[in-house]
């Protein structure tokens, strides 16, 4: 027999269990304890960021300062009083796949070659968007070079002038080229600490021709505008390498100075005047005054250029080369063949016990108080003021 | 009776637990929120303070300095203020062309002096450059002899002065300022002044924070600690915050009020 059903129980429908409200206020309690931590520490980790961010912004502005002074744009010599030059934005990490910052750095000239180089850093966000912007400044000045010329030929150690040789002391002007003052002095044709020794029918004159057995012809005459001047080097050509068809080229359009071509050293040719090498007249490279830095001997042929040869070693100018400008070498300097044509100065060292420095064929060496101060006005860079040149800015 | 017993003791036992994570997770959440603001607080005024010293100037050569006075817990310099460039320098007057001017505020005299470069006798070399300082020009609107607005400062230079003072060249405003302890309304902060303007007791800029909670250290260049104005390139300014309301240490903790430090070190950019 089965036993009957249990009576069901009976439901008190007015019971209310508080476990469920209890829960429920522990959630919207912890919930908004939770909600205020979270929104603090987002602020905290914001702000961190943002600290974070103004940080890259400011270093990408130091970059551009330093970077402006470090590379210096002899183009930047030639800006007008005054007025504000924008350069191309610069994304100094891009090579390691980095776009995340930025500078831009605009150049103003003042009066008497005074600059204010001022870098706008900027961090981005992965959509390019800036996150931070930071404006740091430095003022500068333009700094030429200076050298102590004397004559058209400085030599350390005897010199021997052979063949048809034409060295000369009397201040000219490179052939065509304008704005030369006019009366510089006449220097000497050749200064030695030795002797000067000549075959064959060679011109040397000047005011006097030569000094002989100077006392005063020492290593630093040389050695001192040389270091002074390396800093400067623009294009460095290391080994000691024959260097053939030296001559001004051009990129883009409009056509450019090819600054980026070692072989490119100016045009120190001018319309109407003969140039020598296979390049055509090129006027973009008349302004464009290369450092141009040898770090071991050098064989120079055929072309042309204008600057300041800086050779560590023996120089060699085997024929139909013609450069305006300076050329200073630490070890001897050797001219042979024909078509050699040099206006400005030339300094020899021969460090080298037995040295000489030999002109034979028939080069042509003038000196030119023009040609020398055009080629260390153009070579000039900016450097900081010493006192005072770092300033924080405001976005103009 | 079991049943009723039973569900007391459930209800202490979840409730009591819930009450134990609830304060905990309160405390854990006021002290962050108080840690954030202090670490905030201490942050947003160190850069203030960095920015403000990164342009004083010391060299070590000639024994100048913008370093006015120095010491463990107090500092005064001059803060540079404006950066423009001359349109035009007279005996009496140099003018500052306005659209060149890059500065928070315009200059207003006598609370802003001015800085006059001066370029050597070779002109073609940095090294005997120098600035010269004018304290507390009269400073009025003017204009530039291309008739664009300018600043007038007056001075007084002579004809050997005029020649080494470039149109367009540099000029810099500074204003004479003291960063230092201060006690307000019972609670240490780090305070700033302007000398220049008259003011006569510092105004709280960062903090609260403890007693002897402002710490001032300088450095030369061989990273040794210096007493010469003149030969500071780093100055590392320790900040010791305190929260403004109590906090516990961590779930369990004393309550309290909390405790962080902060260190700044600024390179003087323009010590030599």
């Amino acid at each position: 027999m089965r036993s009957p059903a249990p009576a069901p129980r009976p439901v008190h429908h007015d019971e209310r269990g508080i476990a469920l409200a209890i829960a429920l206020l522990a959630i919207i309690v912890i919930g908004a304890l939770i909600t205020g931590t979270f929104f603090s520490g987002r602020t905290e980790m914001q702000s961190g960021r943002n600290a974070l961010y103004l940080g890259q912004a400011t270093e990408a502005a130091e970059t551009g300062l330093a970077d402006a002074f470090a590379s210096w744009n002899s183009t930047w010599n030639k800006f007008g009083v005054g007025g504000d030059s924008i350069r191309t934005t610069v994304m100094p990490l891009a090579g390691s796949g980095d776009n995340s910052v930025r500078y831009t750095q605009i150049v103003r000239r003042m009066g008497a070659g005074l600059y204010l180089v001022t870098a706008r850093g900027e961090k981005l966000d992965q959509g390019g968007n800036i996150m931070a912007t930071r404006l740091l400044a430095r003022l500068g000045k333009l700094v030429p070079p200076w050298i102590d010329i004397t004559s058209a030929v400085t030599s350390k150690g005897n010199v021997v002038v052979s063949g048809n040789s034409d060295i000369d002391g009397q201040n000219v002007a490179p052939n065509g080229w304008g704005g030369c003052p006019v009366g510089g002095a006449d220097l000497a044709g050749i200064r030695t600490s030795g002797t000067v020794t000549t075959n064959g029918t060679p011109t040397i004159s000047g005011d006097p021709a030569t000094v002989q057995n100077d006392a005063t012809v020492v290593d630093s005459l040389f050695q001192k505008p040389y270091y002074q001047l390396l800093p400067y080097a623009t294009i460095t050509i290391t080994g000691s390498p024959d260097w053939n068809n030296v001559g001004p080229s051009t990129t883009g359009s409009p056509a450019r100075c090819n600054t980026g071509d070692v072989r490119n050293w100016g045009e120190p040719g001018r319309t109407g005047f003969g140039t020598t090498g296979s390049a055509p007249l090129t006027p973009v490279c008349q302004d464009y005054y290369p450092v141009i830095y040898a770090n071991g001997g050098l064989k120079l042929q055929t072309g042309r250029g204008q600057g300041v040869l800086l050779v560590a070693g023996d120089l060699d100018i085997r024929g139909n080369f013609e450069f305006d400008g300076v050329i200073i070498a630490l070890g001897e300097v050797k001219t042979d063949g024909t078509g050699n044509k040099i206006t400005g100065a030339i300094l020899a060292n021969n460090t080298v016990i037995g040295d000489l420095t030999t002109f034979s064929g028939n080069p042509t060496v003038l000196y030119s108080q023009c040609a020398v101060s055009a080629v260390l006005q153009g070579t000039a860079k900016g450097f900081p003021l010493t006192e005072r040149s770092w300033a924080q800015v405001n976005t103009r | 009776m079991v049943e009723l017993i039973v569900a007391l003791i459930l209800l202490l036992v979840v409730g009591g637990g819930m009450y134990s994570m609830l304060v905990g997770v309160q405390r854990i959440s006021r002290r962050q929120t108080e840690i954030s603001v202090l670490q905030g607080g201490l942050r947003t005024g160190l850069q203030l303070v960095q920015s403000e010293l990164q342009e004083v100037a010391a060299n070590s050569g000639t024994g100048q300095s913008d370093i006015l006075s120095m010491s463990g817990s107090a500092f005064s310099y001059r803060a540079m203020r404006g950066l423009g460039e001359t349109c035009a320098v007279t005996g009496s007057a140099v003018k500052v062309r306005q659209s060149s001017w890059s500065g928070l505020r315009s200059p207003a005299g006598p609370r802003e002096s001015l800085f006059l470069f001066v370029d050597g006798a070779d002109s073609a070399s940095t090294a005997d450059d120098s600035w010269m300082r004018v304290d507390g020009p009269t400073i009025t609107t003017s204009t530039c002899p291309d008739a664009s607005p300018a600043w007038s400062f007056a001075v007084t230079l002579s004809a050997g002065q005029l020649a080494t003072i470039r149109a367009p060249g540099p000029v810099r405003t500074f204003e004479s300022m003291e960063l230092g302890r201060i006690t307000d309304d019972g609670q240490d902060w780090l305070g700033m002044r302007s000398i220049s303007a008259g003011e006569g007791v510092l105004v709280p800029v960062v903090g609260p924070v403890t007693a002897n909670g402002v710490g001032f250290a300088y450095y030369d260049i061989n990273g040794a600690t210096t007493t010469t104005a003149s030969a500071v390139k780093m100055i590392v300014i320790t900040l010791r915050g305190i929260t403004q309301f109590q906090a516990n240490a961590g779930m369990s903790g004393q309550l309290a009020r909390r405790v962080d430090s902060l260190s700044v070190r600024v390179q003087l950019r323009n010590a030599l």
